[in-house]
């Protein structure tokens, strides 16, 4: 059974690519388009999730938080997007439960190398 | 420049004798934990420090040494040699021989009587039985060939060799070891693997949501180190990772030596960490560091050495003092105790000492001068020396805590050799005292709780038959009381014998036949030289040098010792110390043309001695206060003080150890700080004086000592409790 | 996640069958589970072929049980395994764990 990987990022492009670079590679994949989308779609298996630090309605970093409040995924992997700037957000996902991380801008190959060192595929 | 490395040695000296307290303290909770892979890990990493240490440092008695142990903790960490009860009593006594070995060094003994070197002999024979068990006879610090022993090529094959350990959180992180692992096929070949999981915990502690796994990898790939290291760019930060390349790719040792961990700083051992050299290798090296300094005084530097010789690239010295300058940064920044001799302490707390003492007569100066301003001055600098004098006594002050886990080692072993049950229960560890008092205490203290060991508590089917549990209890308690610290040592044994500490007393002269003596003054014969109640002499104690000892040794601290015990129920001996030597805070009283000083913590209220109370107590020497009664003593009679009588004497009543006595003084000065100047010999026995010391105004003062004035008093004290 | 418990009390059998996922989620109620299955029997049978995905808690789970039957001196076997068992052991080297 293929797993299932959360997207979330308010960026329709980079939602875009990391959709196609991951159904290509086998997996299912759910879109979200900020933090409140994102929860309200929550409920289903989820493998896990890749997801953008700043965005509108609710930031990745609340998100991250109620995501990981909720018994069915506290031990989900979750995918920082995070940018080089961004070391004390980098740092504030950790904290909240984002282990991995990718650094924007990046090329398709990593998003995948970094979703098949957490998951089998 | 020759290098002094006779601090180094200093340092070694006092870092192994931590590590080897650590070692006694893991391996008697490995008796109860065998399973532990963190106790053995921690006692391979001490072991390995005091060699690797000794042997930069060129001592090579503990490093010939620690090499067999460290050996046989190596295969133990691999599991290869399983934890059993024999194991930990021979690691426990080569423990104790390393420190004898360091305490040789110490003395700058090189070489090994003929006692020792037997005592060598054999312990290096019973670690080679074990070692001799398993096949593997290579010295490898990292275990690269598990499983792999037909090849022996260890991690000198074209694979990289990957160690891992992951973190204990990694699964609740949301990571899975299975999936990193599987990442690698994507990388290369695996040509082999080894799942770690010996450090999983018996059921009850077993949670199944943490992870316990390790693994040893063994990886061909065309990749650059950089690129398998980003494989675990997740989890680097929780779990511990090794990774060492194919022998022929220098650039990557450069790179590796950057990577170790940072637990040691020294050079020779990071080049045999990271493969670049064997310990063969390196020893050779070190030994022509040593011949080479004999010759001339100018020790040419190991890393040269190493060049000269052909056996290291320059560039791998270079990474690897690279290194060492950053693991020094490192310490540097984390440090939150420092190591300081204890000569530098003592002096500036001598020196603190004299501040305090020419402030106080500056002091006084400025109220003479009657200059406002100056008085003014005066007392904010009094007040900042009186900080700093506290915040110096502070940093003489030490937890005895370690003092007391240390007995958890004898308590064992007398356990072991009389077949007694024995637990020990430590409370009060944290209570801190004066470093020195700790050191001094040391001894007593080991003879104390040796007692109640051996003589106190009873045998097992003895105690079983009088209703006790099997298991005898012996308690070291610590805590602070009105300026002094008490150390008890307590045990549920058979109490003292009053009987017979009787007819002993009696026997060797000390009492007479009939005499009527209290519990307190019958125990207190104990402390008398010559005098043991032993029915058999043990090993452990009683050849009747001891007690007394002990009670020299306290009382050299201007400490009390005293005994408290229920027959059948166990003893408590209790200590009574001083908080601390050199400064203490003082009531001063004039008696005559003198001055004397009173510890203020002991003192609880002056009172005037009135007309009636003198004519009352001519011939009794108590008073009635509120109803109570009190014992004094006249100063002025007891130091036989000349000069006029004043018109009122005054009584400070003073209180010690749970009790009270009245001092009967001429004239009451109030509070000083004195620092305490020890009495030479020829002073010692002069009854009720502990020191002196120099007041403000450059006259001399003597230092009460109450604890002794007390007992002089205390035949008054007993006829009141007729 | 579901265990069925088999318990065959004239022989002293105990047939573990396992079935969807051994991960993490299940992991707690599967340690106590598979725990318990140890107490009365004197053989432990696991039949895997039924499970969907395991991961690293799920094979601690099994060496866990493994090392505790070996040290009750109880034998301890697994009958059949799925192919993402098969996977994941054969990945790690632990074939081992199948039997003692």
């Amino acid at each position: 059974m293929a797993k299932t990987i959360m997207v979330v990022d308010d960026s329709a492009s980079i939602r875009q690519v990391v959709n196609i670079t991951l159904k290509k590679a086998g997996y299912d994949v759910i879109e979200a388009c900020d933090g409140k989308d994102a929860l309200g779609k929550l409920g289903g298996k989820i493998n896990l999730v890749v997801c953008d630090v700043n965005m509108p309605n609710m930031d990745g970093i609340t998100f991250l938080k109620n995501f990981k409040a909720d018994p069915n995924y506290k031990f989900t992997p979750v995918v920082m997007l995070t940018t080089e700037s961004q070391e004390a957000k980098k740092q504030e996902g950790k904290a909240a439960g984002a282990k991995a991380w990718v650094v924007k801008p990046f090329k398709p190959e990593q998003m995948l190398e970094a979703v098949s060192k957490l998951i089998l595929p | 420049m020759d290098l002094d490395l006779s601090q180094a040695r200093l340092t070694f000296i006092a870092e192994s004798s931590e590590l080897l307290q650590e070692m006694e303290n893991s391996l008697l909770q490995l008796e109860s934990l065998p399973e532990n892979q963190e106790l053995i890990n921690s006692l391979f990493r001490s072991a390995h420090t005091i060699k690797g240490s000794s042997g930069v440092l060129g001592i090579e008695t503990v490093e010939k040494f620690t090499h067999f142990v460290e050996n046989l903790l190596s295969k133990m960490r691999e599991n290869e040699i399983k934890v059993i009860s024999e194991i930990i009593e021979l690691l426990l006594e080569c423990r104790d021989h390393t420190s004898a070995l360091i305490e040789l060094a110490a003395a700058e003994i090189y070489f090994l009587d003929d006692r020792t070197a037997e005592r060598e002999r054999e312990l290096i024979e019973r670690l080679n039985s074990y070692l001799a068990c398993t096949q593997r006879e290579d010295n490898s610090e990292e275990p690269s060939d598990i499983e792999d022993t037909e090849s022996g090529k260890r991690a000198r094959t074209d694979a990289w060799h990957i160690s891992i350990r992951f973190g204990i959180n990694t699964l609740k992180d949301g990571m899975d070891p299975i999936s990193f692992i599987n990442y690698l096929l994507k990388m290369g070949e695996l040509v082999h693997i080894t799942t770690l999981y010996n450090s999983m915990p018996p059921v009850a502690e077993f949670d199944p949501e943490a992870c316990y796994l390790g693994f040893e990898i063994d990886l061909k790939t065309d990749f650059e180190k950089k690129a398998i290291e980003d494989v675990f760019e997740f989890v680097r930060e929780d779990s511990s990772i090794h990774i060492l390349p194919p022998y022929s790719k220098v650039e990557s040792y450069v790179e590796l030596l950057h990577n170790l961990p940072e637990d040691t700083s020294l050079l020779g051992e990071i080049l045999v960490k990271g493969g670049v050299l064997t310990q063969t290798e390196l020893e050779e090296a070190l030994r022509h560091q040593n011949s080479g300094s004999k010759d001339d005084n100018s020790k040419t530097l190991i890393g040269e050495i190493l060049v000269n010789e052909g056996m290291v690239y320059p560039e791998l010295i270079e990474a690897a003092l690279d290194k060492q300058k950053q693991v020094l940064g490192a310490k540097a920044k984390e440090a939150t105790t420092i190591r300081i001799d204890a000569n530098k302490l003592d002096q500036l707390v001598n020196l603190v000492g004299e501040l305090v003492i020419s402030s106080a007569n500056m002091d006084q100066q400025a109220q003479r001068l009657c200059d406002g301003q100056l008085i003014e001055s005066a007392s904010i600098m009094l007040r900042l020396v009186e900080e700093i004098r506290e915040n110096t006594m502070k940093l003489r002050m030490v937890p005895i805590g370690d003092t007391f886990s240390r007995f958890n080692r004898v308590i064992r072993d007398i356990s072991r050799d009389t077949g007694k049950d024995i637990e020990l229960v430590i409370s009060g560890g944290e209570t801190e005292l004066d470093k020195t008092v700790i050191e001094k205490v040391n001894d007593p203290l080991m003879h104390i709780v040796r007692n109640a060991a051996d003589h106190g508590i009873e045998l097992p089917e003895i105690r079983n038959e009088i209703n006790k549990s099997a298991k005898g209890k012996i308690r070291l308690n610590a805590y602070h009381d009105a300026g002094s610290i008490v150390i008890e040592v307590s045990d549920d044994g058979r109490g003292l014998n009053r009987d017979k500490i009787y007819r002993k007393g009696v026997a060797v002269g000390l009492i007479n036949q009939g005499a009527q003596l209290s519990d307190k003054e019958l125990f207190r014969l104990i402390f008398e030289p010559g005098f043991s109640t032993a029915d058999q002499i043990t090993k452990l104690s009683g050849r009747g040098v001891g007690m007394d000892v002990v009670k020299k040794n306290i009382e050299a601290l201007r400490g009390t010792v005293e005994v408290e015990s229920i027959e059948g129920k166990g003893a408590t001996v209790r200590i009574r110390l001083p908080l601390t030597m050199a400064i203490i805070d003082g009531f001063m009283v004039g008696v005559g043309e003198s001055q004397y000083v009173i510890p203020l913590d002991m003192v609880m209220e002056c009172v005037e001695l009135t007309e009636a109370d003198k004519q009352a107590s001519k011939k009794r020497n108590y008073i009635n206060l509120r109803g109570e009664v009190l014992p004094y003593i006249r100063l002025r009679d007891y130091f036989g003080e000349h000069g006029n009588l004043p018109r009122f004497e005054n009584i400070i009543i003073v209180q010690y150890a749970g009790q009270k006595i009245g001092f009967v003084v001429d004239e009451l000065f109030g509070e000083v700080q004195t620092v305490i100047k020890s009495l030479g010999k020829v002073y010692r026995d002069v009854k009720g004086i502990s020191g002196a010391t120099i007041m403000g105004n450059g006259k001399v003062a003597l230092i009460l000592d109450i604890p002794r004035l007390m007992q002089s008093a205390e035949n008054i004290i007993d006829k009141i409790a007729c | 996640m579901n265990i069925e418990i088999v318990r065959e009390k004239e022989s002293g059998c105990c047939l573990l069958r396992i079935e969807g996922e051994m991960t993490i989620y299940g992991a707690a109620e599967m340690k106590e589970k598979i725990i318990s299955s140890l107490g009365p029997c004197s053989e432990i049978y696991a039949d895997l072929s039924q499970v969907s995905e395991i991961d690293t808690s799920g094979i601690q789970l099994l060496i866990l049980l493994r090392r505790e039957a070996q040290a009750q001196g109880k034998r301890f076997r697994i009958t059949s395994k799925s192919a993402a068992v098969e996977t994941v052991t054969g990945l790690l080297n632990l074939n081992e764990i199948s039997e003692n």
